[in-house]
C-alpha cells in the first residue's frame, strides 16, 4: 500500500454546512446586499468584495460556478444581471450551496412576486429579513420552501396587524406594498418547481 | 410631523444624484443623525432603515448602535424588526461595542416571552416571531457575555412546542458556542435530544449543528456514530443525508473501524440516489473511508475493488458531464480518491484522456484541478509524452496558471529523486525550454536549482548540461555573445535566475567544454568576433552588460559570472597543456589556439577593469582579485605590445597555478546522514588542520619565487621597511607582484591600487586574495592543501548564496576546514537535500526512509476506541492540546480553536453549572475557574462596568436604558429602601454576569443574603446610584404613560 498523507486527508475530511457570507452583486459591480455570517474585519470584507468583482463578474456563462480562494470558495449563481455569490468553507458541498442559493431566490421571488433587481434595491431590509429568516449563522434553517414562505408571510401579517392597530402608519416603512395582496394575487410560492435533481 | 425622507426617497435620491452621490449621502447622514435624536420611534426607525441601506453601501453605522437598541425595545413588531435588523448590521464587531451589553436583558425578555405567551394562548402565535427576531439578532451579535447570559433561555427554547423556535434556537446555539465554548459542555445533552425530535427539519438543524461542531473536534462526537448511522440508512431527506454523510466522513479518521462499515451503505446510496449532490457527497465520503479500510491483519476487505470501480465510474461520468460544476466536482473527487488509490488512473486510460482534455478547458478553476491530478497519471513510460503535451500548454497558458503549470512539470519530473525520468538529457532540454518561458519569474529559482542538481548528480548528462549552459550564456541576449547575426538565437529570453546556474555549471565543469562542443559541432556558432568556445564564453561572462544595450545583470549574477569566467580561463590554459602533453605539438581542433588564448586574456583584462569599478562590493572584490591575479602571473595590463604566442605561453605556464587556485575538487553528493554526522562532530581539531597543510605544492607559486624589486628568490625582503615608498610602488604597480604568502602578515602591505581605490585594496590586501586569507588564518608562510582551500575564503562562505557559494561547502573534504560556522551553515543548508553518495544507493536508502517514516507514523497513532483523556474542566477549557482539533488551519482555525478544545466525553462534574443571572454569594469554596484567563476577563468586565456607570450618569436617554436593562414595572413594585452595598465591586463573580448584578445592586433589588459590606462607599458610586434611581423613576413614569 502506498503511503498517503494522513494530515492532508484529515483536513479534507472536515465537515461544514454553513455559509461564511453572501453578497448580491449586480453585473456592474454594485453591491445589492451583503451579509457576513462569520466575523471578518473591515479590510477582509473589502478584500472579499474586491475579489468578487475581480473574479466572479468576468466569468463566462459556461464556466463552472465555483472559484477556490484558499480557506473559502466562492460559489455563485447568476440570475438575470444579478450575481448571488456565497462564500463557503472549502469542505462544503458545492451543489448544495447552489441549491440553497436557489432556495433563497425562490423565497425572494415568492415574496416580491417575481423579483427583480429593483425590488432588492428598494427594499433591502426585507430581503435581509428573508435572509435571516432562512439562514441562521449561515446555516439553512428550513429546506422546505413552502414552510419558509409561510413563516415570512406570518411575520409580515403581524406587521400589517400592528400597523392597523396603531394610530401611526407604519405602512410607510413597507413602501405601501401589502404583502398579503401580493401573495394572494401573485404567483404562488414555489410555482417554478424544483430545478434539476440536485 | 416633520417630513422625513423615507428609504424609498433615499434610494431614488441616490440613483438620481449620479454625479454627486457622496454629497447627497453625507447630507442624508446628517439628516439621519438629526432624526435619531427625535423621541419618536417611527422617525427613529425610519432613520435606521435608511442607515441600514447606507451600511450596505459601505458606510459605517456603528455610531447608531445605541439608537438601534432603543428601537429594538419598541413594543411594535414592525418597528422592533427594523431595530433588530439595524442592530444585526450595525454591531458586526460586537466584541468592541459596549452597546451589546444593553441588549442582554432585552433579548432575554424576548426569549422568555415566547414561552410565557405560548402557555396562555396555546396558539403559539405572534410571540414566536418576536422570539425569532431575538434569536436572529443574537446569532449575529453573539459575544461571550451574551452567550453566558442567554444560554439558559436558549436551551429552554429547545423544548418549545413550535418547531420554528426549536430550529432557530438550535442553530443559534452553535453561534453562541463559537463565542462561549464552555457552554457546549453544559448543553450538549439537550442538543443530542434534538436528534430525536419529531419534526424532521429540527433533526436536520441538529445534524447541521453537530456536523459543524464535529469539524472542530471530531472525537467528541464518536458516541453519536450509531445514531447517525441509523439516520443514514433510514432517512430520505437529501438535505439532511448530505450532512449525515459528511459528518460520518469526518468521524472516520477518528474511528477507522467505521470506514469498513460505511462502505456498504454509501455505495448503496451511490447506486440508488438520483440527486447529484448526494451522489457526489457519498463518493467523496467513500474516498475518505478508503485509506482506513485495512483490517487489523493488514488485508483489504473483499469488496474494495468493486467500490473503487464504482467511484471511478461515478467520477468519470461527472468529469465527462457537460455541466461544468459536475466536471469540477469530478476532478476534486478524483483528487481525493487518488490520495488513497494512487494507481487507479493507470488502469483507466479513458479517464486520463478526459482529464487531459480538462487541461485545455477555458475555465481556470477546472484547469487547476486537472493539473493537480497529473502527477498521479505520470509513469516512466508516458512521462515524456505527458510533459511534451504540458509544454505546449505552457505556451498557451498565461498568468498564474502558467506558473502553476511550470511548477507542476518540475514537480512531476523531480518527484522521488527523478524516479520517472529515464533520459536526463531530455530533462535538461525541458529545463532549457522552461528557462526560456516568459512570465514565470517566481519559478526561475526552482528551475535553476533543478538544472544544477541534474548537472551535478547525473554524471552521464553533465557534458550535455555544460553544452546547453554554454548555449544559454552565449545566446542570452543581443550583442553579448557576439553572434548578432543569428537573430533567432540571440533574441532568446532566459530567466535571470538561470544565468548564474548556467555560469556555475560551465565554470565548475569547464574541463568538459571541448567535449560538449565537440559533440554537436557547436564551433559553427562562434563566428568572427570570437576565436573559439572559450573566448566566446569568456566574452559572454565578462561582457559589460549595460554597454550591450540590455538590462544590466543583477549584481550577484555578475559576481558569479566573474568567478566562473576565471575558471573557464584556467580550463582554457589547462586544456592546451594537456593536449600538448598527450599529442605533442599536433594541433587539434579542440586545442585552444594561441590566438584564442590571447583573445581571452585581452577580453579578461579589458572587462575585469570595468567590473572592478562596480558599486557592488562582491563584484568589485572578485573582479579586482581576478585582475590582480592575472597581473601577477605576468600579463601586462595592455596586450597591445605582446604577441599572441607570448601571451599563450605565459598562459600555459600559469595553467597549473590557475587550476590550483580556481578549480576546486569536484563535488560529490554526500548523503544526508553523513552531513549530519559531520555537523555533530563539531569543529575539526587544530591538529588535523596542520596535518592537511603538510602536502602543499609550492611549485605552483613559481612566479612568487622569482626575483622582484622587493623580494629575493627565497621570498625574503630585500630592503628594509623604510625603503618602501608608496609613491614608488604606484608607478611600479603595472607589473603587480606582491608576494604576500611568502612573507606573511607581518609584512607591510604595499598599496596596490591600479584603479585608485584604496578601500578595496585595503580590504583585499594582496593580489592572491584566495590564498592569503588562508594563510593568515593558519600559520605564517604556509598554505593549506587544495582540498580545503575554499573553506576559509570569505568569498565562498559568508557571501551571498550564489551557486558557487551554495555548493562549495558540501564538499566532503572541505568540511575539515577551519571555519566552524561554515560547516554548520553548510550542513543546515544542505540538510534539506537528501543526497545519496554516488547515486547508486538511491533506491536503497529511499526504501529505508520510507520504512522509517511508516514506523514513525505508527507510533503516535492512537489505538481506535481508546477513551479520550479525561481531565477536569479546567484543563479542557484552557490547556491547548497539540494534537487536537484542526489546529493550524489559518484564521478560521483560530476562531474555532476554543471550540475544538471542549471535551464532551467526560460527564459533567459538579463544577459545570449553568450560568445564572443571580447575585453572587461570596463563595465559601474556591471560585469555579480561577485561571489567569478568567481573571483577565473579570478585569475587562470591571472596566466595562465602570465605563457604563459613568456613561449612565451623562446619558440623556437614560430612561430607555433603564428599560432596556430589564427593570420593568414589576421590579419596581418593591422600591428599594436601603442603598445596597456593592458586592460586585468587592468580589466580582466569575460565573454570573457582573454587569447585571451591579445594576441590580445599584437599584437595591434583591439584597444578597450574605455580603461583607465594604465600609466605604465611594463618592462616585453613590452618585451613580442616584442617577440610576432617577432613571428607574423615569422609566416607571414612562411605562405608566
Amino acid at each position: 500500500m502506498t503511503e498517503f498523507n494522513r494530515a492532508n486527508i484529515k483536513s479534507k475530511a472536515a465537515a461544514a454546512c454553513g455559509w461564511n457570507f453572501i453578497v448580491l452583486m449586480s453585473r456592474q459591480g454594485k453591491i445589492r446586499l451583503s451579509e457576513f455570517f462569520s466575523s471578518y474585519t473591515e479590510s477582509q470584507k473589502k478584500r472579499i468584495l474586491r475579489d468578487i468583482t475581480g473574479d466572479v463578474l468576468p466569468r463566462q456563462a459556461k464556466m463552472c460556478n465555483i472559484i477556490e480562494k484558499g480557506e473559502y470558495k466562492f460559489i455563485y449563481r447568476r440570475y438575470a444581471s444579478l450575481y448571488f455569490v456565497v462564500g463557503a468553507p472549502v469542505e462544503m458541498n458545492e451543489l448544495i450551496v447552489l441549491e440553497q442559493i436557489h432556495l433563497f431566490v425562490e423565497a425572494l421571488d415568492g415574496y416580491f412576486n417575481s423579483v427583480c433587481e429593483l425590488d432588492l434595491v428598494f427594499s433591502l431590509h426585507k430581503s435581509l429579513m428573508i435572509l435571516f429568516e432562512m439562514f441562521i449563522a449561515g446555516m439553512l434553517c428550513e429546506s422546505n420552501r413552502r414552510e419558509v414562505l409561510q413563516q415570512i408571510v406570518e411575520a409580515e401579517e403581524m406587521v400589517e396587524e400592528m400597523s392597523k392597530a396603531g394610530e401611526d402608519t407604519s405602512s410607510q416603512l413597507d413602501d405601501g406594498l401589502s404583502f398579503q395582496e401580493q401573495f394572494q394575487l401573485g404567483r404562488k410560492p414555489g410555482a417554478r418547481g424544483p430545478r434539476g435533481n440536485r | 410631523m416633520v417630513f422625513e425622507k423615507t428609504l424609498n426617497d433615499l434610494v431614488s435620491g441616490i440613483r438620481s444624484h449620479k454625479r454627486d452621490t457622496a454629497l447627497f449621502i453625507s447630507q442624508s447622514i446628517a439628516e439621519i443623525k438629526n432624526e435619531l435624536q427625535s423621541p419618536d420611534f417611527f422617525t427613529k426607525s425610519n432613520a435606521l432603515q435608511k442607515l441600514t441601506f447606507l451600511q450596505m453601501m459601505g458606510y459605517t453605522m456603528s455610531w447608531a448602535a445605541f439608537a438601534a437598541v432603543e428601537v429594538m425595545s419598541s413594543p411594535r413588531f414592525a418597528l422592533k424588526r427594523v431595530g433588530y435588523l439595524a442592530a444585526c448590521q450595525g454591531l458586526d464587531q460586537p466584541e468592541n461595542s459596549p452597546v451589546v451589553l444593553l441588549t442582554t436583558n432585552l433579548l432575554q425578555k424576548e426569549l422568555r416571552g415566547a414561552n410565557v405567551v405560548n402557555t396562555t394562548t396555546g396558539k403559539g402565535g405572534e410571540n414566536i416571531y418576536h422570539a425569532g427576531l431575538a434569536i436572529n439578532c443574537l446569532s449575529n451579535i453573539a459575544t461571550e457575555d451574551l452567550g453566558q447570559a442567554l444560554l439558559t433561555e436558549l436551551l429552554h427554547m429547545l423544548n418549545h412546542p413550535s418547531p420554528y423556535i426549536r430550529k432557530k434556537a438550535l442553530l443559534c446555539l452553535y453561534k453562541v458556542f463559537l463565542k462561549y465554548p464552555q457552554g457546549l459542555r453544559l448543553s450538549y445533552d439537550k442538543i443530542k435530544l434534538c436528534l430525536e425530535d419529531p419534526h424532521p427539519s429540527v433533526v436536520s438543524c441538529a445534524v447541521n449543528v453537530i456536523t459543524e461542531l464535529a469539524e472542530k473536534n471530531p472525537k467528541n462526537y464518536l458516541p453519536l456514530a450509531p445514531a447517525f448511522f441509523k439516520l443514514l440508512t433510514s432517512s430520505a431527506n437529501n438535505w439532511m443525508l448530505i450532512k449525515v454523510v459528511k459528518l460520518l466522513g469526518s468521524l472516520v479518521p477518528e474511528e477507522p473501524r467505521l470506514a469498513r462499515k460505511l462502505l456498504e451503505p454509501l455505495s448503496g446510496m451511490v447506486k440508488s440516489t438520483h440527486a447529484k449532490s448526494l451522489l457526489y457527497e457519498s463518493v467523496h465520503a467513500i474516498t475518505l473511508c478508503l485509506p482506513y479500510v485495512k483490517k487489523a491483519d493488514g488485508s483489504q476487505p473483499a469488496n474494495i475493488p468493486n467500490v473503487v470501480e464504482l467511484c471511478v465510474e461515478t467520477l468519470r461520468s461527472f468529469v465527462s458531464d457537460s455541466d461544468q460544476n459536475l466536471k469540477y466536482l469530478g476532478l476534486v473527487g478524483f483528487g481525493s480518491l487518488l490520495l488513497s488509490q494512487p494507481r487507479v488512473l493507470h488502469s483507466h486510460p479513458e479517464c486520463r484522456g478526459l482529464i487531459l482534455t480538462c487541461l485545455s478547458d477555458e475555465d481556470v478553476t477546472i484547469r487547476t484541478r486537472a493539473l493537480g491530478l497529473l502527477k498521479f497519471m505520470a509513469t516512466k513510460r508516458n512521462l515524456v509524452d505527458l510533459i511534451s503535451q504540458l509544454l505546449s500548454h505552457v505556451e498557451a497558458a498565461s498568468g498564474e496558471y502558467r506558473c502553476q503549470l511550470v511548477e507542476e512539470i518540475i514537480r512531476m519530473c523531480s518527484s522521488n529523486k527523478y524516479e520517472l525520468v529515464m533520459d536526463f538529457s531530455w530533462y535538461v532540454d525541458v529545463l532549457v525550454i522552461l528557462a526560456g518561458v516568459r512570465g514565470i519569474d517566481n519559478q526561475g529559482e526552482m528551475i535553476a536549482k533543478q538544472w544544477m542538481d541534474v548537472a551535478w548528480r547525473v554524471l552521464p548528462v553533465r557534458c550535455y548540461a555544460v553544452r546547453r549552459s554554454l548555449e544559454i550564456l552565449i545566446c542570452r541576449g543581443p550583442g553579448v555573445g557576439g553572434n548578432i547575426d543569428d537573430a533567432n538565437e540571440s533574441d532568446r529570453h532566459f530567466l535571470p535566475e538561470v544565468l548564474p546556474a548556467a555560469a556555475w555549471i560551465v565554470g565548475e565543469y569547464s574541463q568538459l567544454i571541448p567535449d560538449g562542443v565537440d559533440e554537436e559541432g557547436l564551433n559553427t556558432t562562434f563566428d568572427a568576433s570570437s576565436k573559439g568556445p572559450y573566448h566566446a564564453l569568456i566574452q559572454a561572462l565578462t561582457a559589460p552588460t549595460d554597454a550591450a544595450g540590455m538590462n544590466p545583470l543583477p549584481c550577484p549574477t555578475q559576481a558569479v559570472f566573474v568567478q566562473n569566467a576565471m575558471k573557464v580561463f584556467s580550463a582554457a590554459c589547462q586544456r592546451n597543456v594537456e593536449t600538448q602533453n598527450s599529442h605533442g605539438m599536433s594541433v587539434e581542433k579542440l586545442v585552444c589556439s594561441d590566438e584564442e588564448l590571447h583573445a581571452c586574456v585581452e577580453t579578461l583584462m579589458k572587462n575585469l577593469v570595468i567590473y572592478a569599478e562596480s558599486t557592488d562590493p562582491e563584484v568589485k572584490e572578485r573582479a579586482f582579485t581576478s585582475y590582480q591575479l592575472l597581473l601577477s602571473i605576468g600579463f601586462p595590463s595592455s596586450t597591445s605590445f605582446a604577441t599572441a604566442a607570448a601571451t599563450a605561453s605565459t598562459c600555459r605556464g600559469a595553467a597549473v597555478t590557475l587550476t590550483y587556485l580556481l578549480t576546486p575538487e569536484p563535488m560529490k553528493p554526500i548523503s544526508a546522514k553523513a552531513q549530519k554526522r559531520l555537523a555533530a562532530e563539531g569543529p575539526p581539531s587544530p591538529v588535523s588542520v596542520r596535518d592537511l597543510e603538510k602536502g602543499v605544492d609550492w611549485d605552483v607559486f613559481w612566479f612568487a619565487k622569482e626575483e622582484t624589486p622587493w623580494f629575493d628568490k627565497d621570498g625574503n625582503v630585500k630592503g628594509s621597511v623604510e625603503n618602501i615608498s608608496f609613491t614608488k610602488q604606484l608607478s611600479n604597480s603595472t607589473s603587480g607582484e606582491v608576494k604576500k604568502e611568502a612573507v606573511g602578515t607581518t609584512e607591510p602591505i604595499p598599496a596596490m591600487q591600479p584603479f585608485g581605490d584604496i578601500s578595496s585594496a585595503v580590504a583585499e590586501q594582496v593580489p592572491f586574495g584566495n590564498v592569503s586569507h588562508m594563510t593568515s588564518g593558519a600559520s605564517m608562510g604556509q598554505a593549506p592543501s587544495s582540498s580545503n582551500q575554499r573553506v576559509g575564503d570569505p568569498f565562498y562562505l559568508n557571501s551571498r548564496p550564489s551557486p558557487t557559494n551554495a555548493l562549495f561547502p558540501s564538499k566532503g573534504t572541505g568540511m575539515e576546514g577551519g571555519a566552524v560556522d561554515a560547516t554548520n551553515a553548510a550542513t543546515t543548508r544542505f540538510g534539506v537535500l537528501t543526497l545519496d553518495s554516488g547515486g547508486e544507493s538511491e533506491e536503497d536508502s529511499g526504501m529505508k526512509q520510507k520504512k522509517k517514516k511508516k514506523k514513525a507514523k505508527k507510533i503516535p497513532k492512537q489505538r481506535p476506541g481508546v477513551a479520550i483523556a479525561d481531565s477536569d474542566d479546567e484543563d479542557d477549557d484552557h490547556v491547548p492540546r497539540t494534537k487536537r482539533g484542526s489546529i493550524g488551519k489559518g484564521d478560521r482555525a483560530k476562531e474555532f480553536a476554543n471550540l475544538a478544545l471542549v471535551d464532551l466525553t467526560t460527564p459533567l462534574g459538579e463544577d459545570d453549572v449553568m450560568p445564572r443571572n443571580e447575585h453572587y454569594v461570596v463563595p465559601d469554596r474556591p471560585p469555579v475557574r480561577p485561571d489567569a484567563a478568567h481573571q483577565k476577563q473579570k478585569k475587562r468586565k470591571k472596566d466595562k462596568e465602570k465605563k457604563k456607570s459613568s456613561r449612565k450618569e451623562k446619558s440623556p436617554t437614560a430612561a430607555v436604558t433603564g428599560d432596556l436593562l430589564g427593570f420593568d414595572a414589576m421590579s419596581f413594585g418593591a422600591p428599594a429602601v436601603a442603598p445596597a452595598p456593592l458586592p460586585a465591586a468587592a468580589a466580582p463573580t466569575p460565573s454570573s454576569n457582573p454587569i447585571n448584578s451591579a445594576f441590580d445592586d445599584l437599584l437595591g433589588l434583591e439584597m444578597p443574603p450574605s455580603v461583607e459590606a465594604p465600609a466605604v462607599i465611594q463618592a462616585d458610586e453613590a452618585k451613580a446610584r442616584k442617577a440610576a434611581k432617577k432613571t428607574s423613576k423615569k422609566a416607571k413614569k414612562k411605562s405608566k404613560q
